[in-house]
């Protein structure tokens, strides 16, 4: 075995025991979700039930309105992942394209936005929803996607538009096409790793969100599923199975996506390897 | 009735946001009624509870509306209502756990409820136990009308007690009983030397020995109406404290720290790994859910120390000063609170109702649901003490159960020469000097918002 043979298996052999301790967590929740609703666990609850059965499953469902749940988190992620991505990628363009002087204030003021914590602005944002008379409704939990989600998401895409250099937009601009046609038609496309991390990372944070989903809904069938899980996990260790099927109902549609997006990934990693 | 929908519409080719607001369906109320809001914590089997008892109401109150907004942690809960009282918007009605009432009380952010509805002849006194009733003054005024009453009481394994052949305990059983029971009862099943059934199990916080401190005819606090002080730190308290740690360190029937965090004592007694588990009325109801999986239990009372004690878990009704329906929200706690909006709520089981006729009846003492001694539940009541209900007392509680939980259930290390009563003292007097500060605060505060809690804010 060559040396460079040997250095990609040790590699690999890395990269998969990483992968294994940080796929502990599901590897534990999938065989305690399907024991029975009420089943004793012990350490050995880490091991496939003697008789697997979806029965906990259906105990989510009966318990609390799970369908609805994950169907609200679906939406609220899909509209919030979509805005993110428009208002995050329009943002970082026309910073990148700021002179060196105003790009640094840019990127000092981002840095500043995102080191704020939630908490920090947590009753402020709620008394101005109120104050519109949106507070008893679900727009509040899109707001945070008119911004881009995060100042970190408009960092990424600053950094990522910059990478492509002034020369093409300069041109652009001297053929008379608009800032927004160069971000729509050029710069977007150039830049699909960066988007598809920034949807990622936007679609955790929509589609896991607890604090404000909890602040602006209300009525049952409005309520998002993590809420619903954090319902079902009041029901205590005597309900693990039942607690690790409504985990494994939120956790399911994220590895469906991911496995779905793997063509996509691949092909994006080649292009990005080049 | 009108109906918020959260429903989004992702346009397909831009992927952008439509979002839709609030639909009314066909049965939408005239816009003039606003249904009264009532935001409750709890699990799913009392969220369905609450959800009956509204269905019930409704139906039998043509034209009132209820709105239910459920959360499921007390501390979602508290960080909900805390938000929407910054905002100005507060549900109508709530429930509180009187522990944690005293933040609102407080500040004037609550109606004086059960006051109103005594004037206006919806309410007798007289016909709840008086023991939770008063934990809902604050400074003179009785604000929130209680829901339920409950207390620690010790659960055990009926089965695992017939297998040890140790006799189950009496009704006027004492500490030293229930210290040899355990002592018969903690197992070794395979012979590898590890315990695998243990005798008995308390969770390490101060709402749990309290009333080990109060047996022993300690202090917790100074003055339970406006606390400065800590007394853990009194001879008798600290007897108190050393007994639920000699548990765990002198005699080795209760799980210390490491197996309490290996795995929940709650979880521990369901699968018959301990005898017997110091709980309250809430754990009934997980074993009822367990159904043909739960254990063969049954319930005793509080063990006997120098005097006849118990702590109180009470939760209430309250409206809030600034309710946008208080007429209509009154009517449903008159309703909530009536023997059949009581017995209603006594189905999920969680709760031992705060009406005595209810209390005493067949919805609360049927024969036919475990536990079969029931009634420990409602003999516990008369001895029941309370902690404070000041507006930070939840704090003090927080910040004690985090060093209790270091301090206690540790078992003294090889060469540890103070033992359990000194570590006990040790702990007792960490605690105390650590909550003073939150104490003199709260007191502080009270004193300068008395005239405002005893007027709230209309």
């Amino acid at each position: 075995m060559n040396p460079t043979t040997h250095n990609r298996l040790l590699r690999a052999a890395l990269a998969l025991a990483a992968a294994l301790l940080l796929l502990l967590p599901l590897l534990w929740m999938l065989p305690v979700s399907f024991h029975a609703p009420g089943e004793p666990l012990r350490a050995a609850g880490l091991a496939w039930p003697a008789a697997p059965t979806l029965a906990s499953y259906a105990q989510v469902f009966e318990w609390v309105p799970m369908l609805s749940g994950l169907l609200n988190s679906l939406a609220y992620t899909v509209a919030g992942v979509a805005i993110s991505l428009v208002m995050a990628s329009l943002t970082g363009f026309g910073i990148a394209r700021l002179d060196a002087a105003r790009l640094g204030l840019a990127v000092v003021a981002l840095v500043i936005c995102a080191s704020i914590p939630l908490t920090a602005i947590w009753v402020p944002r709620f008394v101005l929803f109120e104050s519109l008379g949106l507070s008893q409704s679900g727009l509040p939990l899109l707001a945070p996607a008119l911004y881009g989600a995060s100042p970190l998401f408009v960092l990424l895409y600053t950094m990522a538009f910059r990478r492509l250099g002034p020369e093409p937009f300069e041109a652009a601009t001297l053929e008379g096409i608009g800032a927004i046609a160069q971000w729509w038609r050029y710069a977007l496309p150039q830049v699909r790793a960066t988007t598809v991390a920034v949807a990622t990372l936007a679609a955790m944070q929509f589609w896991g969100a607890f604090l404000e989903p909890l602040l602006y809904l209300e009525g049952e069938h409005e309520l998002t599923a993590p809420l619903l899980l954090h319902a079902v996990d009041l029901l205590g260790p005597t309900q693990w199975a039942v607690m690790m099927a409504g985990a494994a109902l939120l956790t399911a549609p994220v590895l469906l996506v991911f496995f779905a997006a793997q063509p996509l990934l691949d092909t994006l990693s080649r292009e990005t390897s080049k | 009735m009108m109906r918020k929908t959260f429903c989004f519409t992702a346009v397909a080719a831009a992927a952008l946001l439509v979002a839709c607001g609030k639909a009314a369906t066909p049965e939408a109320a005239p816009a003039s009624s606003k249904p009264v809001r009532l935001q409750v914590f709890g699990d799913p089997a009392e969220i369905t509870a609450y959800r009956e008892l509204i269905a019930v109401y409704e139906k039998t109150h043509p034209g009132q509306r209820v709105e239910l907004l459920p959360v499921g942690k007390q501390a979602d809960h508290m960080a909900k209502l805390s938000t929407a009282f910054a905002a100005g918007n507060p549900p109508d009605l709530f429930i509180l756990n009187f522990r944690r009432f005293g933040q609102f009380a407080g500040r004037g952010a609550l109606a004086p409820l059960a006051e109103q509805m005594t004037a206006e002849g919806r309410y007798k006194v007289e016909d709840f136990y008086p023991q939770a009733v008063e934990a809902f003054d604050f400074q003179g005024t009785h604000y929130c009308l209680p829901q339920n009453v409950s207390s620690l009481v010790v659960y055990y394994n009926r089965a695992l007690f017939k297998a040890a052949g140790v006799e189950e305990p009496r009704d006027d059983w004492r500490f030293s009983d229930l210290l040899a029971s355990a002592q018969k009862l903690r197992r070794d099943t395979d012979g590898d030397g590890k315990t695998d059934v243990w005798g008995v199990a308390i969770q390490p916080s101060l709402i749990r020995i309290a009333p080990f401190i109060w047996g022993m005819k300690g202090a917790l606090v100074d003055d339970v109406k406006q606390p400065s002080l800590l007394r853990i730190d009194g001879g008798s308290a600290v007897q108190g404290m050393a007994l639920v740690k000699s548990l765990v360190s002198d005699y080795r029937v209760a799980p210390g720290q490491a197996e309490t965090y290996a795995e929940d004592p709650d979880s521990r007694f369901a699968r018959g790994g301990v005898a017997m588990l110091f709980q309250s009325r809430r754990y009934t109801a997980t074993l009822r859910d367990l159904g043909d999986k739960a254990p063969d239990w049954d319930v005793a009372p509080f063990p006997l120390l120098r005097e006849p004690v118990g702590v109180l878990h009470a939760d209430a009704y309250c409206m809030a000063a600034k309710a946008a329906s208080p007429d209509a929200a009154k009517a449903f706690v008159a309703f909530a609170l009536s023997a059949e909006g009581q017995a209603q709520l006594a189905k999920s089981g969680r709760t031992v109702p705060s009406r005595i006729s209810v209390a005493t009846s067949p919805a609360f003492l049927d024969p036919t649901l475990a536990p079969a001694r029931a009634q420990v539940f409602l003999d516990a009541i008369p001895h029941l003490r309370r902690t404070p209900n000041t507006a930070r007392w939840h704090e003090v509680e927080s910040m004690a159960d985090v060093l209790l939980d270091e301090r206690m259930f540790e078992p003294p290390m090889p060469g540890e020469a103070e033992g359990t009563v000194g570590s006990s003292l040790v702990a007792a007097r960490l605690i105390a000097k650590t909550v003073q500060p939150i104490l003199l605060e709260d007191l502080k505060a009270m004193k300068a918002a008395a005239p405002a809690a005893g007027t709230p804010a209309k």
